[in-house]
């Protein structure tokens, strides 16, 4: 298959950068990313009777993934993006229906730098971590502040009328697409939803998917936000209800230093925005929803053949969501 | 019945690992490869407990049915009394996998009645014990650990 990858992108790059003999080396695809197959790569070009070369990365769709997403809204809302206050990845060039790598796909400048999902609890001193982890999320805050009609987003990404019922529509619509059998933890927590839903605090642009391993950092210092692809306009508090889901907390805490409660201050301090510990709770559940839809994409395209590991219920989440109800 | 299932899955893991791994170099392949490695040994270290998984979840599930009937209206009620009449062979697999999935269906569309019983309804309190029980006793992890690199 790299080869024929390496044949595609070839003959793609040639004729984006003006010259046949445009050499594509190091091709491979990389273990990262659940979602998207990331191919990485260095071009090497004439132009101006100059030689260049640049590290590359081609994002394209899988056959089967956990998450189904559409890479011209990625690639629009990164090109959008790309002169604001928050660094994210420079795309280069779209391929929107696959004509060129038989799949939709985006290739992007390679960053340097590590994503580190564990990197909150790393063995750097707690010092540096708590310092980390004002950097990460301040860029999350950062994301929210962003004027997104200025950035000219609402052309790219509708803005919701009720961003809590938009998202449930969303992750409902998707349970009922993919849905292998009956789903009743599922449906407790979905009545739940439709019944408590919280008005839109604010419309803002949010990330959708925001943690530590979709961050790029190189030493301490955080570089690039990664992984747009559930990027749209709606409510803030959608990534806040993510970053201080329970379910991973080991990811975005350091346990008595940095937890929710100290992530959600800040935040709100930075931003101005307001925190309702209620609508912060249906946020929780519904990122456990939405936690549980990629598991059930997953489950849904192994057993279609499209997928190459195997994912079972996620009985674990369907708990957290109950608790996290029973408690509210 | 030897090889057992058990032996056989174990054989298969260890096919994959000693002599198909070591021959697989690049990194995708050869991660996609620990992973199926993996999910071999979880399967093998799990299926025997899938029946009786089976067997509990349709007990608990129509015990939660059985309570919730009075509060639906037909046809409904009549299609879950009905159902819990016929019960599945326990020594067929498959007929408890439809079995399962007959109940869990209902249990979908008992699920608005059972949800506007006040709080601490008897349904309400059994399909609830259920989730949880049902969690703790669940065969398999969400995904399986790829075994390591060696």
């Amino acid at each position: 298959m790299t080869e024929a990858i390496a044949r595609q992108l070839t003959k793609w790059l040639a004729g984006e950068l003006g010259d046949p003999a445009v050499r594509i080396e190091g091709l491979r695809r990389t273990s990262a990313g659940y979602s998207r197959e990331n191919w990485v790569f260095d071009a090497s070009w004439q132009a101006n009777g100059k030689i260049h070369s640049s590290p590359f990365i081609a994002r394209r769709d899988p056959v089967g993934s956990v998450l189904e997403t559409d890479r011209p809204t990625e690639f629009a809302t990164l090109a959008a993006l790309a002169d604001c206050a928050v660094p994210v990845p420079k795309v280069r060039w779209l391929d929107a229906d696959g004509a060129r790598l038989g799949r939709p796909s985006i290739v992007m400048d390679r960053a340097e730098g590590i994503c580190d999902y564990l990197v909150l609890n790393s063995d750097r001193s707690v010092e540096r971590r708590l310092a980390i982890a004002h950097r990460l999320y301040d860029r999350l805050a950062d994301i929210h502040m962003l004027d997104w009609r200025a950035l000219g987003l609402d052309k790219v990404l509708p803005p919701p009328r009720d961003a809590a019922a938009a998202a449930l529509d969303l992750w409902e619509g998707e349970l009922r697409r993919v849905q292998l059998e009956p789903e009743p933890e599922m449906e407790m927590a979905i009545a739940w939803l439709r019944r408590n839903k919280p008005a839109t605090s604010v419309t803002t642009l949010v990330h959708g998917d925001f943690k530590p391993g979709n961050v790029l950092m190189q030493g301490d210092e955080v570089t690039l936000i990664l992984d747009w692809e559930t990027a749209h306009l709606g409510d803030p508090l959608e990534d806040i209800g993510w970053v201080t889901n329970p379910l991973r907390a080991g990811e975005h805490s350091i346990p008595g230093i940095w937890e929710s409660a100290h992530l959600i201050e800040r935040w709100s301090r930075r931003t101005g925005f307001s925190t309702d510990p209620a609508a912060i709770r249906w946020w929780n559940v519904l990122a456990n929803l939405k936690q549980a839809m990629t598991v059930q994409t997953g489950r849904r395209s192994f057993a279609d053949g499209r997928l190459n590991f195997i994912l079972h219920a996620p009985v674990r989440i369907y708990r957290l969501m109950l608790e996290l109800i029973e408690a509210a | 019945m030897r090889p057992t299932v058990a032996e056989q899955l174990e054989g298969l893991s260890r096919i994959l690992s000693e002599i198909v791994a070591p021959e697989v170099t690049s990194a995708y392949p050869a991660e996609i490869l620990r992973g199926a490695i993996g999910a071999l040994n979880a399967l093998g270290a799990s299926w025997v407990k899938v029946p009786a998984f089976l067997a509990w979840d349709i007990d608990a599930t129509a015990d939660v049915l059985r309570t919730a009937v009075s509060l639906l209206a037909d046809p409904l009620a009549d299609e879950v009394r009905n159902a819990l009449s016929h019960p599945a062979d326990p020594t067929d697999w498959v007929a408890l996998e439809d079995r399962q999935q007959q109940l869990r269906g209902l249990l979908v569309r008992a699920m608005p009645a059972i949800l506007v019983e006040p709080v601490g309804g008897e349904a309400y309190r059994l399909m609830t014990a259920l989730f949880r029980e049902r969690s703790e006793r669940f065969p398999f992890q969400m995904s399986a650990q790829p075994v390591k690199k060696t």
